[in-house]
């Protein structure tokens, strides 16, 4: 579980992030939406310590990271993974040794057990005969998938996800939304992932904030999310024809 | 941390603050690169792989302009020493300290700063905007050490070797062309190189070519590093990446000139 409280965000003089509380539930996908600039990157930046916060404070399970615990970080760090908007895979390493680095970092096993290990979670992710390639060759989807497996290699306990099905087809995001709830159930992650698709808002969202203008301005879950009252969330989600049309069809 | 860029701004009225900022951010950004790297292991297979790639990537470079550059330089001074009181070794002589003291240090490291800065400010200025850096920051990797301190070191040990060999391929070149065009004979040539030998020369310029690796790879790694925004902000780091080094390697080298000579 991870709880945040008055996170507050600065650019220069630009208040990026209103005072932001928030609880990401372990075993749980927990979503952030928001339109594009609202702020949903920024935030989960903070979250994992790459952005320092302003004001406010980030604890996992219990351990704070803000302010003069910024020491926690190191060992969260460890129990952490980390998708990001276009995958970050690193350009100059094939795919396997992709995977393999954050076990090179953390993990004193030996060669053969990391690359078995590595070679698991690219099955998991459903890539079996890539690990030879270097990302440039993989198409968009691929990558993702791949970032999932670096994300998951070292089993974390929490599991960040930027945007992780922007730019795929329909059919493929919907794979990978099944493939972040179902590995965030095996291993009981504390999933939190940054997304603006509403089929993954429907299919995923257990635990949904919704960022307007740098403040939360609704919590809930996917069931909730029809009823909503806040006129943002009702005009970022239902301004599409289709959305509005099964809202109807709902009440 | 944004950067600036002097020239743009100078004549803006806090022009000299934002670049007494600029080199206060490549300060601090230079104690990153003497961090304690994470794991010794990881540091040389990246330092071998930059050797690998900054040696094998520069050396044709440097022999082919060594050749050609000393081949001028000979067939040059040939040219100008008409004059039948003037000994003939004085060519080999001053082909060998021209190369010697400027051209194999101070030209070939501009050279670099060209072919090496702007490579290193693209690649990590991409590692930048597609995330990169951030994910490696994530798994708790101190990344301008990881990703900048191997290049300085691998550049540290290259620069001086490639000087080594700028100055017997440009002597080679200026013998060749030399025989070929008839101005000088073998012997000429070789009194010439052997006259006056000041082996300090060699030690001042191996200096200077540690200082200008450490300065063609520092500097293109901070402008990389500071990027913000897309491909186009990475080409124009890149650019200033080159344009910056090249001014800083010739005013560390008048500097180094009037400390050592
Ligand atoms: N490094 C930065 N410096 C200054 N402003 C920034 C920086 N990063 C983000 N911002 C600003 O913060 C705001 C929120 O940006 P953010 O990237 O979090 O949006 P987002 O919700 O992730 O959008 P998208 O869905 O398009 O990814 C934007 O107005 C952006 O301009
Ligand atoms: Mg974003």
């Amino acid at each position: 579980m991870i709880e945040i409280k008055g996170v507050t965000k600065y650019f220069d003089a630009k208040k990026v992030l209103h005072e932001v509380d928030a609880t990401f539930e372990q075993g749980k996908v927990n979503l952030i939406i928001g339109k594009s600039g609202s702020g949903k990157t920024v935030l989960l930046k903070t979250l994992i310590g790459l952005l320092p916060a302003d004001a406010g404070t980030i604890a996992f399970d219990g351990r704070e990271i803000t302010g003069d615990n910024a020491r926690n970080m190191k060992e969260i760090r460890k129990e952490m993974g980390v998708v990001f908007q276009g995958g970050a895979l690193f350009d100059s390493l094939p795919v396997l040794e992709n995977v393999m680095f954050p076990l090179d970092l953390f993990s004193r096993a030996d060669e053969a057990w990391k690359r078995e290990r590595a070679l698991a979670c690219l099955h998991r992710v459903d890539l079996d005969n890539v690990s030879h390639l270097h990302p440039a060759e993989l198409s968009g989807g691929m990558k993702k998938r791949v970032a999932i497996a670096r994300a998951i290699v070292l089993q974390p306990r929490y599991l960040f996800c930027d945007e992780p099905n922007s730019g795929l087809d329909p059919l493929t995001a919907i794979v990978i939304d099944n493939l972040l709830s179902s590995i965030t159930r095996e291993y009981g992650m504390t999933t939190v992932i940054n997304t603006h698709d509403m089929n993954s808002v429907f299919e995923t969202g257990e635990n949904i904030i919704f960022i307007h203008d740098g403040r939360k301005e609704w919590e809930g879950d996917r069931e909730a999310i029809f009823h909503a009252a806040s006129p943002a969330l009702n005009e970022f989600l239902f301004t599409s024809k289709f959305n509005r049309t099964i809202k109807e069809h709902l009440s | 941390m944004k950067y600036t860029y002097f020239y743009d701004k100078f004549n803006e009225r806090d022009g000299h603050m934002k670049f007494l900022e600029t080199i206060g951010a490549y300060l601090l950004f230079l104690r990153r690169i003497f961090a304690r790297p994470e794991r010794r292991r990881v540091f040389l297979r990246e330092m071998t792989n930059e050797l690998e790639k900054l040696g094998l990537n520069s050396i044709v470079l440097v022999m082919i302009i060594s050749f050609f550059i000393g081949a001028v330089l000979t067939l040059q001074t040939a040219y100008n020493m008409s004059n039948p009181l003037l000994p003939r070794y004085l060519i080999g002589y001053l082909t060998r300290e021209t190369l010697l003291l400027e051209f194999s240090s101070t030209i070939v490291s501009l050279i670099l700063a060209g072919k090496i800065g702007s490579n290193i400010a693209s690649e990590i200025g991409t590692m930048r905007i597609t995330e990169q850096i951030d994910a490696l920051e994530a798994m708790g990797v101190n990344s301008v050490s990881y990703l900048v301190g191997p290049k300085i070191a691998a550049a540290l040990v290259i620069n001086p070797v490639l000087y080594v060999f700028s100055v017997f391929i440009g002597i080679i070149g200026g013998f060749l062309a030399g025989l070929g065009a008839g101005s000088v004979n073998y012997d000429d040539y070789l009194n010439g190189l052997h006259f006056e030998f000041t082996p300090y020369y060699v030690t001042y310029s191996i200096v200077k070519t540690l200082f200008f690796a450490f300065i063609f790879t520092s500097i293109p790694a901070f402008y990389g590093y500071t990027t913000r925004g897309g491909a186009l902000e990475v080409g124009r780091a890149s650019t200033r990446a080159v344009v910056d080094s090249s001014i800083a390697i010739l005013v560390v080298n008048l500097v180094l000139t009037k400390i050592l000579l």
